[in-house]
């Protein structure tokens, strides 16, 4: 009986409107579908407008420009495709009443626009996606960075310069950098937008990728593929600097340890020591030297923390070494337990002093 | 056929009797028709799209804005893991096995589907695997790593419980798949009405001829990988463990060899309703030859597009093009559709009803996602999108668009004939222009998103990406999509009571599942469906093998009432009414099974691995007691009048018989799994410094050699036996079938002692797992064979002179099974044994 | 499917799945011309998967003919090969297409007529699908 006034109800409410609207013709359906997708389209270029940080249709190097052009030219021809097809459709469907049409007619429409047509644009497509692959070969490069997914963090290393970094990669402006990808745990995907496509990094096969900026900035990357609990924390920046700074950030990095004779060492190291902090990670040239997690050397350098979680700020360092659990929930770094006011600034003021 | 057949009541009791419903408790699990079974498995695969339908809306309460702290990461990691496990797994593919299940048989003017009780089985295994997913949620364990749980991550090393949850839920799904799979692939092949030639199927009907076939093959596939990633997890083995000589990326090539047929096993049927309506309302359609090449084609190619998934592992750039001319070129397959219903529509003015719009909504959404699906299918295009929310957009509108509209669709189109209500037109209009005007606004900037850098299945996102808005439309969106689906299914109940009287045929429909009363009585059909044509209601014309001979057929076979329940199977080609097949009524039997396995691998879970191999006993004695030949029921068919009156045999043999092809079925996927364990067998090899790994000698050729050689002269002995059999030589028989089960058994007593001997444990590396895998999965095979000879010897003892009858069968069936054993054990010996001593 | 009737003749069952013939067609014929293309088009890109995954990784890559890698001269084989079993299907379903057309007129659902109708798109389309996949080796002639 319930059931009956409900739709009673609804039939009252709903039923004027949708006759009017059913009355009023087909023309005004077409006329609501096509007008979602010019405001839907609109949208979707409105996103090209302005600066982005981590968007494939702002690139920044050759090989992200050859993808981004890729796709535009793919929109075009699908889109052309996609029109005429919903043209032809509601057309249709919508066309004044004819009886019959030979089946033979209908045949060759199918055959043209479902068989053969279809064909050659694909063949086309195809041709111009083996030759974009070609043309993103890695070139001939200088530099060579190993970069190394860990759960949830990024180890990046200079082998040539002797450089231990993490969850930052300094390349210079205009040169092609090639990186060498592997994983330690999970399969992770290295991922710069703005400056190549994704590589996934595999915990027993090596893979390569090469990003080059062709001006200078920060770039943001983060982890592609769903690596657990904070996959979605795990980023980095690659930070691209004019030949001339790269070769004096190079310079002055090699020479980077910490003043072993300053208090802020002194008094940090040892709390450093004291709290199990060098069971994981390594700052060069003491006696911490594990590899479990982000080699520290570079600590105070680093423009964010928790794998670009959060910026390196003196309060968020001391919200990061309190709990790293509150800024980046199920991060694999443990909180700095029964850890004192003092003990804690100690800390913090030794981290942001290695340099 | 042109006219709907009048109901006569003493034959409906008399059906009626026959083909019984069981109704109460316990009675209600013994069923094993179609349309209960089928209804059942929509009613569980709707519960699970509603309940996976909530999870998203509390995945996108937590993305509509940047940092939000709604749930913690763990718990986001764990519902998209769900959504996307029981839309795929629990949703889709059972709902529309079910579908097919209640309509084909309705379709193609058949009684029942060709083994009612291994659909049971199917239905069992399918809940029981539901709930164990599902029960993850009480122990607090939740499957987190995706439902496509890619290794090592899945593996015991990084998850929890939670993964043994599904991996072991979805291995009992995999199963209703390939039972549902065999099912509707032998029962479209032969349960076809007299005069239903394979030019004249329903679309839907080649659709799910397709799906069969690719059922066994990709969720083969899948078990095995699912088995493989258990027995990491539970048994310490190393396929997948990188730390002991296994591969992180065979998972990816085993899962995804599944996971791109599965979206064309969802797709299809879904084409096939489309079709379905699209000829009602146009009342033509046009290109019927093109979209069943369509089928064909996609049925093949998307077993050729797995790698499409892999472009960003850094595979060989050659290789991966392969996939991507592949993968581009599967679309003509769905494009010659499109065109074909274009062509259909072409000026035939359809009405405006629901499902009609639905239909529209369709081919719209589906025509988007298929033009990105193309270009995701251009390598480097892929290297930015692959992983981000424009696949996630992608996906959705291939698998919204291109499953759920055409469910919608359907079930407007088909509930009136299973309810015998009909649904509310306006209801059906305001659902439909909810769901089509949410998911447009969920999804659509979803690509957006992707392009502008946001990555998949990530809980949150900073600010500084700038997406807060995008993500708030969908949000929105969400809700107004569900409001959609809320909206059908508050139609749906009232219909139920207060519906309009549907009728027989309320659109006019062409094709027979429209001739009966709504809903169809348990026996599905009055009187004698003959085809005449495409359209059998719309048109006639001749009946291939005679006219005469087909009505005679038909009006005995289905018209009258037969003691037992039976239906018509017809040659595979020309629909030519060619037997009689005898179909089993209500059996607890598959319910047993089904309890079997799920205890085992429930007690797997719980590490009670005592009750495992209990629940395998149970499971097996069940097998044992379902297969065994009833020599109650053979007498009853030997006598049976039936038969003669129609000019038809009830006992058949070869391909006439419904056990040859279960048969054949069985082989399928015994090779599929071969196959795919051998796959994974030289994978490994070709990424390993050594073979064997680590400090494993090469194995022995001498003992498993001289064993290879027995099992191939006992393949030798069972054709000599066989012959005799065929010759009628009752003692040159049984020395036939003594020697082969002699040389079967020396084989399976030596294997077991090789097995035992073998110098080290299959934890020691990926090498010593894959050999104890194949080793031990032909011993299986060869042991099951063995039992087969045995039950062969002792019923051929006393039956040898039943030479062309059931005898003869049992004779083929466990000729097919040992020559196929035989087979893979040369093939596992070359490449356990010989093949590492030549490379 | 075929390799079930092919199978159904091995066991020795009655073979009537094959045997019926419609005049000059036999079934086994429409059979092949159904799923040549098809079967074709499997061995490629099976074959081709297999010589570029295993060959790209072994020293196969670097073995050169004419200034072409192993891995391409072995696609290129295959590729000749698979074509050659993609005509053939061609020509059969062509011929059981004309020889049925000649016998039976347009009769779409006759079952015969159907099959090899069938078979001849199935065929084109499936060559179509080799000649694509065969395009992109010709930019890997030097190297994976």
């Amino acid at each position: 009986m319930r059931g009956r006034m409900m739709s009673d109800a609804v039939q009252k409410r709903w039923g004027k409107a949708l006759a009017r609207w059913r009355g009023g013709g087909r023309s005004r359906a077409v006329a609501w579908v096509a007008g979602s997708f010019v405001v839907l389209l609109a949208l979707l270029v409105t996103g090209c407008q302005g600066d982005r940080v981590q968007s494939s249709l702002h690139p920044a190097g050759p090989a992200a420009q050859t993808i981004a052009t890729l796709w535009w030219v793919l929109l075009a021809v699908c889109g052309i495709y996609t029109v005429g097809t919903f043209a032809l459709f509601f057309y249709a469907i919508f066309r004044p009443k004819q009886e019959e049409s030979p089946q033979k007619t209908g045949n060759t429409f199918i055959m043209v626009g479902g068989v053969i047509l279809p064909f050659f644009v694909l063949l086309g497509l195809l041709i111009y996606s083996v030759q974009a692959t070609t043309n993103l070969r890695a070139p001939d490069t200088e530099l060579t960075i190993r970069v190394v997914g860990y759960r949830f963090w990024w180890h990046v290393e200079y082998p040539d310069y002797g450089i231990v970094d993490a969850n930052e990669l300094y390349i210079p402006v205009g040169q092609p950098v090639r990186l060498e990808l592997k994983s330690a745990d999970v399969i992770h995907s290295f991922w710069v937008p703005q400056l190549a496509g994704k590589m996934d990094m595999f915990p027993d096969v090596d893979t390569e990728l090469w990003i080059q900026a062709d001006r200078e900035g920060v770039y943001r990357g983060q982890c592609a593929e769903f690596c657990g609990v904070q996959h979605a924390k795990m980023a980095f920046e690659v930070i691209a600097l004019p030949p001339k700074d790269f070769a004096a950030w190079v310079a002055e990095k090699q020479q980077s340890r910490p003043d072993q004779e300053s208090e802020v060492f002194k008094q940090g190291h040892e709390v450093f020591m004291r709290h199990g902090c060098a069971g994981c990670h390594a700052i060069r040239d003491t006696n911490a030297v594990a590899r479990a997690g982000p080699d520290l050397t570079l600590m105070g350098n680093r423009r964010m923390l928790g794998a670009a979680t959060v910026k390196n700020t003196r309060e968020n360092m001391r919200d990061w070494l309190e709990n790293p659990n509150r800024v980046k929930p199920g991060v694999l770094m443990p909180p700095t337990e029964e850890i004192s006011e003092e003990e804690i600034e100690a800390l913090v003021d030794y981290m942001l002093s290695l340099k | 056929m042109d006219q709907i057949e009048q109901r006569d009541p003493e034959l409906h009791a008399a059906l009626e009797k026959t083909w019984y419903s069981p109704t109460g408790f316990p009675e209600w699990f013994s069923e094993v028709n179609n349309r209960p079974l089928g209804v059942r498995f929509m009613v569980t695969a709707f519960a699970f799209f509603l309940i996976s339908g909530a999870l998203t809306i509390l995945m996108r309460i937590q993305l509509i804005v940047p940092n939000n702290e709604f749930m913690s990461p763990q718990t986001f990691n764990q519902l998209f893991t769900m959504h996307g496990s029981t839309m795929m797994y629990l949703f889709a593919v059972p709902f529309l096995e079910g579908l097919a299940l209640y309509m084909l048989p309705q379709m193609i003017g058949s009684r029942d589907v060709a083994y009612p009780r291994l659909t049971a089985l199917g239905y069992w295994c399918y809940l029981f695997g539901g709930m164990v997913f599902y029960a993850s949620f009480l122990v607090g364990e939740v499957p987190d790593a995706g439902w496509f749980a890619y290794t090592p991550l899945s593996g015991r090393d990084y998850s929890g419980l939670g993964l043994d949850f599904w991996a072991l839920g979805l291995a009992l799904v995999e199963i209703a798949g390939i039972v549902a799979g065999v099912e509707i692939l032998v029962t479209v092949l032969k349960f076809r009405c007299p005069g239903m030639t394979l030019g004249r199927m329903p679309p839907f009907a080649w659709a799910m001829l397709v799906v069969g076939v690719m059922s066994l093959f990709a969720f083969t596939t899948l078990l095995v990988a699912t088995l493989l990633l258990e027995l990491d997890r539970a048994a310490g083995t190393h396929f997948y463990n990188p730390n002991r000589g296994g591969s992180s990326l065979l998972w990816q090539h085993l899962f995804w060899f599944f996971g791109h047929p599965e979206v064309y096993i969802v797709f299809l049927p879904a084409t096939g309703v489309v079709s379905a309506i699209v000829t009602t309302f146009s009342r033509r359609l046009l290109g019927y030859l093109l979209i069943v090449m369509g089928m064909i084609v996609m049925g093949f190619v998307s077993f050729g597009l797995w790698v499409h998934h892999m472009y960003a592992t850094g595979l060989p750039e050659l290789s991966m093009h392969f996939f991507a001319a592949a993968s581009l070129m599967v679309a003509i397959a769905s494009a010659v559709q499109i065109f074909a219903w274009i062509a259909t529509l072409w000026g035939r003015k359809p009405p405006m009803n629901a499902p009609m719009l639905y239909t529209i909504g369709f081919v719209v959404i589906f025509v988007l996602g298929g033009m990105t699906g193309v270009m995701v299918a251009v390598v480097p295009f892929d290297w930015q999108v692959h992983d981000t929310y424009f696949i996630v957009a992608h996906l959705h509108y291939v698998l919204i668009g291109g499953v759920v509209f055409p469910v919608m669709a359907g079930l407007y189109y088909w509930l009136p004939k299973m309810t015998g209500r009909m649904l509310n037109p306006t209801l059906g209009h305001l659902s439909f222009w909810l769901t089509f005007v949410g998911f447009n606004m969920t999804f659509f900037l979803m690509h957006v998103m992707g392009l502008l850098g946001m990555p998949r299945r990530v809980y949150t996102y900073p600010a500084e990406l700038e997406l807060e808005f995008h993500n708030q439309l969908a949000t929105v969106g969400t809700f107004v999509l569900a409001a959609g689906f809320l909206v059908f299914v508050w139609d749906f109940f009232r219909s139920l009571r207060h519906g309009e009287l549907a009728g027989p045929d309320p659109w006019g429909g062409d094709t027979v599942e429209w001739t009966t009363e709504s809903p169809p009585p348990t026996y599905g059909f009055y009187g004698s469906p003959i085809v005449r044509s495409r359209h059998p209601l719309w048109h006639s014309g001749p009946v291939p093998g005679g006219e005469e001979f087909a009505e005679l057929a038909a009006a005995e076979v289905l018209g009258g009432p037969i003691p037992f329940r039976a239906t018509m199977a017809t040659d595979i080609i020309t629909g030519k009414p060619q037997s009689i097949q005898y179909l089993p009524g209500p059996s607890y039997v598959s319910l047993y099974v089904a309890g079997g396995i799920v205890l085992s691998l429930v007690a797997i879970l719980m590490q009670l691995y005592l009750v495992s191999i209990a629940g395998l006993v149970v499971a097996v004695g069940g097998l044992f007691y379902w297969l065994y030949p009833r020599q109650e029921v053979i007498e009853m068919l030997r006598n049976s009048e039936v038969g003669r009156r129609a000019g038809l045999p009830i006992i058949t043999t070869g391909t006439r018989s419904t056990a040859w092809w279960g048969a054949v079925c069985l082989l399928i996927i015994l090779g599929t799994s071969l196959a795919a364990m051998l796959y994974a067998y030289f994978y490994i090899q070709l990424y390993s410094e050594q073979w064997p790994q680590g400090n494993i000698p090469l194995p022995d050729l001498a003992i498993p050699g001289v064993i290879c050689a027995l099992l191939v002269l006992s393949s030798a002995t069972f054709c000599w036996a066989n012959r005799s059999f065929r010759l009628g030589k009752p003692m040159a028989i049984q020395a036939g079938l003594t020697t082969t089960l002699l040389f079967g058994t020396i084989f399976t007593i030596v294997q077991t002692y090789l097995i035992a001997q073998i110098p080290f444990s299959h934890q020691e590396n990926a090498y010593a797992s894959l050999f104890y895998l194949l080793s031990g999965y032909i011993w299986l095979q060869v042991l099951v064979g063995v039992v087969l000879l045995a039950v062969a010897q002792i019923r051929i003892w006393k039956e040898h002179c039943d030479r062309e009858g059931f005898m003869k069968l049992h004779m083929q069936v466990t000729g097919l099974y040992w020559h196929f054993s035989v087979v893979a054990g040369v093939i596992v010996y070359a490449a356990l044994h010989l093949l590492p001593h030549v490379i | 499917m075929n390799e079930q009737t092919e199978s159904n003749a091995l066991a020795g069952a009655p073979a009537d799945a094959v045997s019926d013939t419609t005049g000059e067609v036999s079934r086994l014929q429409l059979w092949c011309g159904l799923y040549g293309g098809a079967i074709a088009w499997t061995l490629h890109l099976l074959a081709a998967y297999a010589i570029a995954e295993f060959g790209c990784v072994s020293s196969f890559r670097d073995a050169r003919f004419l200034g072409i890698t192993g891995v391409a001269w072995g696609i290129l084989a295959v590729t000749a090969l698979t074509l050659i079993l993609g005509a053939g299907s061609l020509w059969i379903s062509r011929r059981s297409q004309r020889l049925l057309l000649a016998e039976f007129g347009e009769k779409e659902d006759d079952p015969e007529v159907f099959l090899a109708h069938i078979g001849w798109i199935c065929s084109v389309v499936f060559f179509g699908i080799i000649l694509a996949q065969a395009v992109p080796v010709l930019y890997y002639m030097r190297s994976c």
